[in-house]
């Protein structure tokens, strides 16, 4: 574990990516502290106001409030949505793209149909159907988004299986007489890693867009709490005249994608012996 | 004393229909092969690439699903609920250690493997077991931390030697050990193999396409085409006179030194192997044979003849020398 976070220390892009998260989930858990407004309050005198009129560095919404408190707290909501829902996608994923991978008989054919079934459907459809069946609440919003993400974590596993399998230690191990247990747990998953965390960092973002979606649906948070997906979506209407309503939110996305983009590369670096000096 | 006996062996892989997925071609990889090994002699399998030796060494260890025929270890019916305790008593070096050794793993993890899989005694033994395993092989203690793309391709393939020692085989199936590493290597990895052999009492099976290997350090020699027995018979008797057409062709197609001092009457290995998916009926190779005739479409007969077995129509009446 010492040793692991030696590494981590030494590589550039995993420490870059590591303090933004770090940062986020500090603005996260420390938002009253942060935040110079409530995140519901209006500012009458100033409705729409452009970055630093009034004291509001980033300006307010069509509703006078401050963007800055609101991405504070936002960033509540857009974290746990991407990291929840980022999980449940890949935690459930893994397991079927490792089951149709490995067993590619007829529970990995059967797997692999009722998957492209599922990716036939566009991602929004799917999540919204979902909501209908779990009801609506941020909760169930992230249980859907991580359950839609489900398939493509399923494909993207399994052929990174597909791949180690053919490998001559896989079949080294069973001439050693591991069980297909070992094999998976010991051989299989370390070598798919990579492939994992890349593809979960990359989803982050599409995880917090789908949040913006199902809360514009009014299926999501309810206003007026705030998360990054919903500020971008309230602020599209006035995209020509208060373009900065868009702006931040969508920068808070993006640096924070950018995290995780950076953490999972040098994770995957750490992680990979033929990388280590 | 027999080590192993293989009767009758077949191995088909089904070639599956896309749409409804089910088979509806096989490829008979290993198709009726049969053969026994003594104990503590080096048998080879030669035969050109795609003659099916690979999947006789992993049909051995239970890896591919037999199709038909029996294996006999030590004087016991092999089933498949054997394989757990076969896959200690024989083990695999493959060709390539690029491949064959798991890169996120120390070497000693590698090397262990077995004794955890197999739950052979507690940390300090196989501490102390790895450790010895290791200079064995030729490797220094320190080689354990590293992992596997620090080291050579020699290295690694001592490494894939240990792995293999590590649980005390009876028998050892070499699958091309050598092939893919520099000539310079390969000669101190043949020299350590047959050290071992001598030191731990080990049976080989060599399969390879290196017949100058093969005439230096095999007993006896097993000569497949297209997953079917040609000849097998002493080493020293098939090399000096081949009996089968396609022997003869693969002994000849060896690259010489001097190509201009062939012999007239040397058949060098011409036209393609036929496809897997179709091949020839009766003698698979009638399409290459300059001696083919009618009865060649019929399946040859095992022949006993000059202390080997040769499947081939020629010596059906024993009348004509080749
Ligand atoms: N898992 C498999 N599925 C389908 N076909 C296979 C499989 N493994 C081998 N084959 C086929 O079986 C035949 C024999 O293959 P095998 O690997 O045993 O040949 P080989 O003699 O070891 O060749 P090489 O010298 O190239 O290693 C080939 O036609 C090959 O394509
Ligand atoms: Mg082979």
């Amino acid at each position: 574990m010492k040793a692991f976070l030696k590494k981590l220390l030494k590589n550039k892009s995993a420490v870059t990516g590591f303090s933004i998260i770090l940062l986020n989930v500090f603005l996260a858990i420390f938002a009253p502290l942060v935040a110079t407004c409530q995140f519901d309050e209006m500012d009458f005198m100033y409705v729409m106001a452009k970055p630093g009129e009034g004291g509001h560095i980033f300006g307010t919404d069509d509703y006078g409030r401050d963007i800055f408190s609101r991405l504070v707290y936002g960033a509540r909501v857009s974290l746990m949505v991407g990291i929840i829902s980022v999980g449940i996608g890949a935690f459930i994923g893994t397991i079927l793209g490792i089951i149709a991978g490995y067993y590619e008989g007829f529970i990995g054919a059967l797997i692999m149909r009722f998957n492209d079934a599922l990716l036939s459907f566009p991602y929004v459809l799917l999540a919204i159907a979902m909501m209908a069946v779990l009801g609506p609440g941020i909760f169930n919003a992230m249980i859907a988004i991580g359950i839609v993400m489900v398939p493509s974590f399923a494909r993207v596993i399994r052929s990174a299986v597909l791949n180690v399998k053919e490998e001559t230690f896989i079949t080294a191990a069973k001439v050693l007489g591991a069980s297909d247990f070992r094999i998976i747990f010991s051989h299989i998953l370390p070598n798919i890693f990579p492939s994992l965390i890349i593809y979960s960092s990359l989803n982050f973002s599409g995880a917090v867009i789908s949040e913006a979606t199902l809360s514009f649906l009014g299926l999501g948070i309810q206003p007026p709490t705030p998360s990054w997906g919903s500020m971008l979506s309230e602020a599209k209407d006035f995209l020509q005249v208060a373009p900065h309503m868009a702006i931040f939110p969508g920068l808070a996305i993006l640096v924070t994608c950018i995290g995780f983009n950076l953490l999972g590369d040098g994770l995957r670096d750490i992680l990979d012996p033929r990388l280590r000096k | 004393m027999k080590l192993l006996e293989v009767k009758n062996l077949k191995v088909f892989f089904p070639i599956k229909d896309k749409l409804f997925g089910k088979p509806t071609k096989f490829v008979k990889a290993v198709n009726n092969v049969s053969f026994e090994v003594e104990k503590g002699e080096i048998f080879s399998i030669v035969g050109e690439s795609g003659s099916g030796k690979s999947t006789i060494a992993l049909a051995l260890m239970g890896i591919h699903e037999r199709n038909g025929g029996s294996i006999i270890f030590n004087g016991a019916e092999v089933n498949q609920e054997d394989f757990k305790t076969l896959r200690r008593k024989i083990q695999i070096v493959f060709q390539d250690p690029d491949s064959s050794l798991d890169p996120r793993k120390r070497i000693k993890e590698i090397i262990a493997e077995g004794l955890r899989v197999h739950r052979v005694g507690d940390k300090a033994f196989i501490d102390e077991k790895v450790r010895d395993i290791v200079e064995k092989v030729g490797l220094t203690v320190d080689t354990l931390r590293k992992y596997p793309h620090e080291l050579s391709g020699g290295q690694k393939q001592r490494v894939g030697i240990a792995r293999a020692l590590v649980l005390e085989p009876e028998l050892i199936i070499l699958d091309e050990p050598t092939a893919s590493l520099d000539v310079s290597i390969q000669a101190q990895i043949l020299n350590l193999l047959v050290d071992l052999q001598e030191a731990l009492g080990l049976t080989y099976i060599l399969i390879t396409h290196d017949l100058k290997l093969v005439e230096h350090i095999s007993d006896r020699t097993l000569v497949m085409y297209l997953g079917k027995v040609m000849e097998m018979g002493e080493t020293k008797q098939i090399m000096n006179k081949p009996l089968h057409p396609y022997t003869k062709a693969l002994i000849d197609s060896v690259p010489v030194p001097n190509p201009e001092k062939r012999n007239e009457n040397e058949e060098i290995l011409t036209g393609e192997i036929p496809s897997p998916l179709n091949p020839p009926e009766g003698c698979p190779f009638k399409t290459r044979c300059k001696y083919r005739m009618e009865l060649c479409s019929k399946e040859p007969k095992s022949i006993k003849l000059e202390n080997r077995v040769v499947f081939c129509h020629l010596y059906e009446s024993k009348n004509l020398e080749v």
